[in-house]
């Protein structure tokens, strides 16, 4: 039995997508009958623990996590789960480490690498040029040059989930073993409901555009709520409600919602907060469009919940998969000006056929190449290649 | 309307028999189905319930949309009538007893 272990900085909600995906790796790999364990911090955001006993066993998930206290907000620093891992890395075949610029990520490939464990990056987006102009740019880059940039050249693979996030990678130049493996989704999660929304006068007889995660700058909300301004004015057809459902800093929020009331849609922007189970199949039911406007998405896995529940989408170039699912005829990839953006969204609303047609390919599109079967057997056949390949170190 | 909305078919009959007798039909993009049905019909995914109410809303909703799937129903049968197909299983059993006695 293959013997994995999963490091990832954070399992918190508040990070959205990378924390959400990994509980979906580790049950798919489960089920493959991979033996699977998890460390982590009991990070819960700036400044919040969450509360989990630390540095013993948790059955959760139908896999053995491990939480160790975060000691910094800044790194996620926890020298417990150094002193952990250096005890128990050989216990495993590989360890796949998912983040790049974060503490354990670091320690994890360092000991792994000591100890002559193979290891496994998931660099989560970072690697691109976008990512490594971000927050603290400078110190991403001196940092890649002196720690990571070791780590990477000596792990036995990089794992990126599209073509483009490796395409984009800073480390294309240097020699790297990498693989393309993109996310699976619970399809079921895609399943729609009727059960709320239609109670709602809000979205009664009224155009829902949906928006679906966390809630920050690199999401591009501002360009949205500019092109839906735009497209209301100019609007001749049914009346447009905009939702947004995710959470973001307070202050972000705040600053979002005060644009929405300059540009005079505050009556037509609907703010929900984070959205799961029934509300949120709900608005998986209701929404005749998804728009997810992002500067840079290294996936994108709200967009494969829309598309799997069958809605028209609109997407940013940005966004990773954009272009592979335009090319199934499954969505519309749109350059990040408010005018384009405004136009795309009329074009859609007014073509209720073009909108059901794009709607089922999405769907199909989903089942076809982001499902878990396929991600499982991908990740059980990249572990075998790398446990059975010889490492110099 | 007329509903197939299966996951697999071998054919797919009450498709063109819906087209036949004048009706909206809503079948799968899967299986031997869009074959069959031609420009004739509403293709659905049958995995999703939100793509198949899609399409059935779109029957009701839409009528433009309806008379023009109703109409491509019709041209679309005339490929299924029983004098094309007979004359192409008589082309098929010709062809067979040539090369029986040929060899």
């Amino acid at each position: 039995m293959i013997k994995v272990l999963h490091v990832i900085p954070s399992l918190s909600q508040v990070h959205g997508g990378p924390s959400r995906a990994l509980p979906i790796i580790e049950k798919t790999l489960t089920e493959a009958g991979v033996w699977v364990e998890t460390a982590t911090t009991n990070d819960n955001g700036a400044g919040m623990m969450m509360d989990k006993p630390t540095g013993e066993p948790q059955l959760e998930n139908g896999v053995t996590r491990w939480y160790f206290p975060k000691q910094t907000d800044f790194y996620k620093v926890s020298r417990p789960f150094s002193r952990w891992l250096r005890h128990e890395v050989t216990r495993f075949d590989v360890v796949h480490v998912h983040a790049l610029f974060s503490y354990t990520s670091v320690s994890a490939c360092r000991i792994a690498r000591n100890a002559g464990v193979p290891y496994i990056i998931r660099p989560l987006g970072v690697l691109n040029t976008y990512g490594m102009n971000q927050s603290k740019a400078f110190l991403k880059k001196t940092s890649l040059r002196f720690i990571e940039g070791q780590l990477i050249k000596d792990a036995a693979a990089i794992h990126f989930l599209t073509k483009k996030e490796r395409t984009e990678s800073v480390m294309l130049p240097y020699k790297m073993r990498s693989t393309v493996i993109p996310l699976g989704i619970d399809i079921s999660v895609c399943e729609t409901s009727s059960m709320i929304l239609e109670k709602l006068p809000m979205f009664r007889n009224r155009f829902v555009i949906l928006s679906l995660g966390r809630i920050n700058l690199v999401k591009g909300l501002e360009l949205l709520l500019e092109a839906f301004a735009e497209f209301t004015k100019s609007n001749t057809g049914q009346e447009a409600v905009l939702v947004l459902a995710g959470t973001g800093g307070e202050a972000y929020l705040e600053s979002l919602k005060n644009l929405s009331r300059e540009l005079g849609i505050g009556d037509s922007v609907t703010w929900l907060g984070h959205v799961d189970g029934d509300l949120k199949s709900s608005l998986l039911d209701v929404a005749d469009l998804f728009v997810i406007p992002s500067e840079s998405e290294s996936f994108g896995i709200a967009m494969v919940e829309a598309l799997g529940a069958g809605i028209a989408t609109i997407a940013s170039p940005g966004v990773a998969i954009a272009k592979e699912v335009e090319e199934a005829g499954a969505c519309k990839v749109v350059e990040r000006t408010s005018g384009l953006w405004a136009e795309a969204i009329a074009n859609i609303l007014k073509d209720p056929v073009g909108r059901m047609e794009m709607g089922r390919r999405a769907s199909s599109f989903v089942r076809n190449h982001y499902s878990i079967e396929a991600m499982g057997r991908k990740l059980l056949g990249l572990y075998k290649s790398v446990i059975s390949s010889e490492r110099t170190y | 309307m007329v509903t197939l909305i299966s996951t697999k078919e071998g054919f797919g009959l009450p498709i063109v028999e819906a087209q036949a007798t004048g009706r909206s039909v809503v079948t799968s993009s899967t299986s031997s189905m869009p074959e069959v049905a031609g420009e004739g019909a509403i293709l659905v995914d049958p995995y999703s319930s939100r793509s198949i109410r899609d399409g059935i809303k779109t029957v009701i909703e839409n009528s433009e949309y309806r008379e023009a799937i109703i109409r491509k129903g019709f041209e679309n049968i005339g490929r299924f009538s029983p004098e094309k197909i007979a004359s192409q299983y008589a082309s098929l059993y010709r062809k067979l007893s040539i090369t029986k006695e040929s060899q």
